[in-house]
């Protein structure tokens, strides 16, 4: 599916959290990166529905505006927050049953456990989601992301709090959705992830584009070599 | 749709009343069965030092007026707490403002959710009405409890759309319509109330929560962040700061710290404890014989009883403290405290009230003050001390504290006030379970 973003903006009185910003995105992996504050969760939320565009602002998945029909959109997304967001009274297993039924998904059983087997969580099926920790939220908070594969894919820090094996099973899943077609829009601070994974990646500082491209021509145009230095050269306060 | 999100909101509920069944079905009943019995043995002995309640009468005028007020005053105070759980900010985001589910379903568990939060103030309407004899006037309890969720959540989202956040400018209009309560006749009340819930209702349920709660969110999060830095938060702090210097050095942080969380509303029951105090207040205009140290040992336990569930609340944070090289002893009087700054005014209010209402010569209204001084301060210790009684369960700990509460107060208010001398060992072996208790806490 096609995701068009124009002129999409967010305004707190006096601070512009995030100026005028349009884009468009395709059967892609982009990266959407920035320091703390720079507006990538704001944009995601806009995307998702949570957060207004703004009065110019449209946000468009194929023909479904934003704006009109929210949960026609919210259909076609599946978005992880930043921070886990479960009920902690109910088990994994009630709580992606949940998300199926709401997604409409048919006979979610079998995809449900290949999301346990995947992250290791079979023995943890039917404890309540108060007794889990960060890491294993966390990966219950992307199974319900990911589950009924989505077309298009809005990850916010995917990878905050988990162990490295699960952050590796994590990119190969990401790349497989990609092959499948979704679309992907992740944001992270690691940036040796980015750098593999993204197709494009956008720089945000303080609510504006300070640039966008492929890892390796930011690389050139920064001329450094890591990617970590590359957006470091791209945020740098300059006198 | 809407069968699946109740069924998992159903779940939710099930499981926290599952999770405290044994103190609902079990240790509650039992406690209140036990104050229950001493109680009435208690009251059937000294029930003639205890005094009679004035018979009270008022119009069906004056009732509905008072009724319209307080409903006012409801929507008032429940302004800000409902536009916190209404607008979905970074604090009150739910898994379902993630997942496709339409406005309508939304607007209707939030509603049922509305109706069971309100479920108090119709039982308590109504208990208010059978204790006035009223029962025919039955129904408008349930009516009006019936069509609140939806005229506050459509005022909610009308008011903060069209204008703001702020609950300073609801208060002038508050002033309007205390004036118009006074001046109107009361046969207008009705088509007001009929006219108000019609606009608001159908406004809040296709524009406001439709398109307003998303469009709002972001002026709405940007107030509460401002809310919290506002100079009278600081002047707050200051004031805090200020009484603490009264407490031991050593619990001083802790305290500083509870009294800071409760003005910045991480307790929010310390508002409907002063809604209750007020009304306690209020009810000493009837109160007959009965002493005054009895309206004292309510307001100082309404109040001190904050104690419990912010202990309750702070569990999750409670790694942090043993964390820090903080003793079992310091945390349990941080509480003790707590509840005594809490319950500290209400002496001086009750006194004071009264001599407005019977005023007394000066030796007389000393030993009043006294007396009174000592009730409060023993209930607030009693609450306070038996905090880790409960099981961080706050219903239960009510329980046990109000049993001994009752028992400080005809002892001091009734026998002598040296009696006070009694609570001395009953705190020293409360903070001896305490200490017991906490340390052997399981930290999760």
């Amino acid at each position: 599916m096609r995701l068009s973003i124009s002129n999409v903006t967010k305004r707190y009185d006096q601070l512009i959290a995030l100026h005028p910003f349009s884009m468009e995105l395709e059967g892609e992996i982009c990266g959407l990166i920035g320091n703390n504050g720079a507006g990538k969760s704001t944009l995601m939320k806009m995307i998702v529905g949570l957060i207004s565009p703004g009065k110019k602002g449209q946000i468009l998945l194929d023909e479904i505006n934003a704006k009109n029909t929210p949960e026609e959109l919210k259909k076609h997304i599946g978005y992880l927050p930043e921070s886990p967001l479960l009920y902690p009274r109910l088990s994994p297993e009630e709580f992606l049953h949940y998300v199926a039924e709401v997604r409409e998904i048919p006979d979610p059983k079998e995809e449900i456990e290949s999301w346990f087997n995947i992250f290791g969580l079979s023995e943890k099926r039917n404890a309540l989601l108060n007794d889990l920790s960060y890491g294993m939220k966390k990966k219950i908070s992307i199974s319900a992301a990911l589950i009924g594969s989505p077309p298009l894919l809005i990850l916010d820090e995917p990878f905050n709090g988990l162990d490295v094996a699960t952050m590796e099973s994590l990119s190969k899943i990401i790349r497989e959705r990609h092959r499948e077609g979704a679309t992907i829009l992740i944001s992270s601070h690691l940036m040796a992830y980015i750098d593999r994974l993204c197709h494009r990646v956008i720089i945000l500082k303080e609510g504006k584009i300070v640039g966008q491209g492929m890892p390796d021509d930011l690389k050139k145009e920064a001329d450094q070599g890591t990617f970590h230095d590359t957006f470091l050269h791209f945020t740098r306060d300059f006198e | 749709m809407l069968k699946i999100v109740l069924k998992s909101k159903l779940r939710v509920i099930g499981r926290t009343m599952t999770h405290d069944w044994p103190t609902y079905f079990i240790l509650g009943p039992v406690m209140m069965g036990v104050a229950f019995l001493l109680g009435r043995r208690i009251f059937k002995d000294f029930a003639s030092e205890v005094g009679r309640i004035q018979p009270v009468s008022i119009s069906e005028e004056t009732a509905v007026r008072l009724a319209f007020a307080f409903l006012a005053l409801k929507v008032f105070f429940n302004f800000l707490p409902l536009a916190r759980r209404l607008y979905p900010t970074e604090r009150a985001l739910t898994v379902d403002d993630l997942l496709p589910i339409n406005y309508r379903i939304r607007y209707q568990v939030f509603y049922l959710e509305q109706l069971f939060r309100d479920l108090p103030f119709f039982v308590v309407g109504s208990m208010i009405l059978l204790f006035f004899g009223q029962t025919q006037m039955l129904l408008w309890p349930f009516t009006i409890w019936l069509f609140l969720p939806g005229i506050e959540i459509g005022f909610t989202l009308t008011w903060i759309h069209f204008w703001s956040p702020d609950r300073r400018q609801l208060a002038g209009v508050l002033f309007v319509m205390a004036f118009f309560l006074s001046v109107l006749p009361v046969v207008q009340f009705s088509w007001w109330a009929d006219f108000f819930t019609l606009l608001l209702m159908p406004l809040g349920y296709y524009r406001g929560f439709k398109i307003w709660r998303y469009q709002d969110m972001g002026r709405v999060e940007q107030f509460m962040v401002r809310h919290q830095n506002h100079k009278n938060k600081t002047a707050a702090s200051d004031l805090i700061h200020r009484l603490c210097q009264v407490v031991p050095k050593s619990i001083r942080p802790l305290l500083r710290r509870d009294l800071i969380l409760t003005a910045r509303n991480f307790v929010p029951h310390v508002w409907r404890n002063m809604t209750l105090l007020f009304l306690v207040l209020l009810a000493m205009t009837t109160r007959g014989t009965i002493s005054p140290a009895v309206y004292c040992a309510l307001g100082a336990f309404i109040m001190a009883s904050t104690v419990s569930p912010l202990f309750s609340l702070q569990r999750p944070f409670r790694p942090m403290d043993r964390a820090l090289p903080l003793s079992a002893e310091q945390v349990w009087r941080a509480k003790l405290y707590y509840a005594r700054l809490l319950a500290l005014p209400v002496p001086f209010l009750v006194f004071g009230f009264e001599m407005m209402l019977r005023p007394l010569p000066m030796n007389e209204g000393a030993v009043l003050c006294f007396t009174l001084f000592l009730v409060g301060l023993a209930v607030a210790s009693l609450v306070g001390g038996s905090i880790c009684e409960g099981d961080q369960r706050p219903v239960l700990q009510y329980i046990v504290s109000a049993f001994m509460s009752i028992l400080a107060t005809l002892f001091i208010a009734i026998f002598n006030p040296v009696m006070y001398l009694l609570i001395f060992p009953v705190l020293s072996s409360l903070k001896d379970s305490a200490i017991t208790r906490l340390e052997n806490e399981e930290v999760l």
